[in-house]
């Protein structure tokens, strides 16, 4: 007897942006974010009987479409990498000239781009993602006097003159 | 595909699909734990800029660790807990009482201590909850006081997977502890290594429970594994044997090591007498020929009516001296050998 073998299809979940754009993904993609993949486990939604159509879109009302794209697109791109262990990443001292080149390449946006990543990162807890972007602002500040940093992020400076005269003292107490 | 024309993709998809009004987000919108990370990733020196860009950044610096302290005091009781740190940058003392665990995480979290002291009585919920506190923290230096087994636990779990170069252990026996000897001698032989060990008793410790805590395989353990070791007891049970093993230890490893502690008077006549022995010619000619920058020498003192002797090993200058020798090193030398 010949069975006829069942091509399994990746399992895919269905994600809706802010302004309501719903995006296919597949399961193993998405599950970098922890925040969607505890929604996945909590709704049941890994019961293979369910098709993608009938399935429940999970709904991401702090991310809108452009950035969700890119979450997505950053997800697929990471797929193969191991499971962070949060608290040896914590114990690891922070570096930013660790950031993979892809995600150089990728994360070398508009800054308004960049903060709604980080946004995004957080609200849908993917760890990998919102450390380069963090790490990619930091690399932004490295080497900035002040005054270069509140320009180059449109920043108002809003101490008074007694406290820049404090914080000088302070950073000098920190030369010697 | 390349990376590029993936990002181009998506660039072209952000501008050309969205037709909602774009809606800029700003650094100061993302929220302070956010910042807290960007602070984080950056040098002292380029803290100090971000920090002086505006007050909210300012304030959010200060508690987004990876803070550098000159000390951390710890004293820890069942009805109160004092935290004093002093702040190598910012030039302020920080002192409180009953800090919750988790703000202490967050106070210290990345940060370096040139010495963390913990004081008090280290009862469980301290040797459960200080680990949490200081997971992150590097120290030059940690100072424990021993009453009981929860300490070398602590101790334990305080070093747990950090990599500390240059860093130093001081332990201080306190009254009380005699009855755990076992537990901590167990504790003394997990000591992971280090590169500088310090153990001092109180004078309250009878001489017994002291003999009891150190011996040849406290000894050997700590040797091997410190580069400096200090054991300030004024009693132990080290034999000649153990003597000799540590002897080995210095001279057959060829490694820069030195080491003080105390010995029974019998000890250094029955290893002196191994010098005599033949089983020991090889031995003796090597440190008369090939090791003129290694010494070993030793003095008597009386602890309580009864001769000790204190013996020091040190081999090479290069070893780094950061103690005053021990106490008990220093006594009226009544006899001083050097080899």
């Amino acid at each position: 007897f010949l069975f006829p073998i069942k091509m399994t299809s990746p399992r895919m979940i269905k994600l809706t942006s802010n302004d309501d754009k719903t995006f296919e993904v597949e399961r193993d993609v998405i599950k970098q974010s922890v925040t969607v993949n505890t929604l996945i486990t909590d709704l049941n939604m890994d019961d293979e009987d369910v098709s993608v159509e009938n399935q429940m879109a999970i709904p991401l009302p702090n991310v809108d479409a452009a950035t969700l794209e890119m979450v997505i697109t950053w997800c697929k791109q990471h797929r193969e990498d191991p499971p962070r262990n949060e608290e040896e990443e914590e114990k690891k001292e922070k570096r930013t000239d660790d950031i993979p080149e892809w995600d150089k390449t990728f994360l070398d946006v508009e800054q308004s781009v960049l903060f709604a990543l980080i946004l995004a990162a957080n609200y849908m807890d993917i760890k990998g993602l919102l450390d380069n972007c963090c790490k990619t602002v930091a690399n932004m500040i490295k080497g900035k006097t002040p005054d270069e940093i509140r320009k180059h992020f449109n920043i108002k400076n809003d101490f008074t003159p007694e406290e820049e005269e404090q914080i000088r003292k302070e950073n000098a107490w920190c030369e010697d | 595909m390349p990376s590029s024309a993936l990002v181009k993709n998506t660039k072209e998809v952000m501008q050309e699909e969205s037709t909602e009004p774009i809606t800029e987000t700003l650094l100061l919108d993302l929220p302070n734990e956010m910042l807290a990370r960007v602070f984080s990733s950056l040098t002292l020196e380029d803290r100090k800029s971000f920090r002086s860009v505006n007050d909210r950044l300012k304030r959010i610096e200060r508690n987004c660790g990876g803070r550098h302290f000159t000390d951390i005091g710890v004293e820890w009781n069942t009805s109160y807990k004092i935290i004093v740190a002093g702040d190598a940058d910012m030039g302020f003392i920080f002192n409180k009482n009953n800090m919750d665990i988790d703000s202490m995480r967050e106070m210290f979290k990345g940060g370096y201590t040139e010495e963390l002291e913990i004081t008090g009585d280290i009862t469980a919920e301290a040797e459960n909850l200080l680990p949490i506190a200081f997971n992150t923290l590097k120290f030059g230096r940690l100072s424990i006081n021993m009453f009981r087994p929860n300490s070398g636990r602590l101790i334990s779990r305080l070093l747990d997977g950090k990599e500390l170069k240059n860093a130093a252990i001081e332990l201080r026996f306190r009254s009380g502890f005699g009855k755990f000897v076992k537990e901590v001698k167990q504790m003394l032989r997990e000591i992971p290594h280090f590169d500088i060990f310090r153990l001092s008793s109180g004078k309250e410790q009878s001489g017994s429970e002291q003999e009891e805590l150190i011996d040849d395989d406290v000894l050997l353990h700590l040797v091997k594994h410190t580069t400096s070791s200090y054991i300030d007891v004024e009693a132990t049970s080290i034999t000649s044997r153990g003597l000799y093993d540590a002897f080995k230890l210095f001279w057959v490893n060829g490694v820069d090591k030195e080491a003080s502690f105390n010995v029974p008077r019998e000890t250094i006549d029955h290893f002196c007498n191994h010098f005599v022995d033949e089983r020991f010619t090889a031995l003796r000619e090597m440190f008369r020929h090939k090791d003129s920058e290694a010494t070993f020498s030793w003095s008597e003192t009386r602890v309580a009516g009864e001769i000790q002797m204190c013996f020091v090993f040190m081999r090479s200058r290069k070893v780094k001296r950061c103690y005053q020798a021990p106490l008990a090193t220093r006594p009226s030398t009544v006899k001083r050998r050097s080899v």
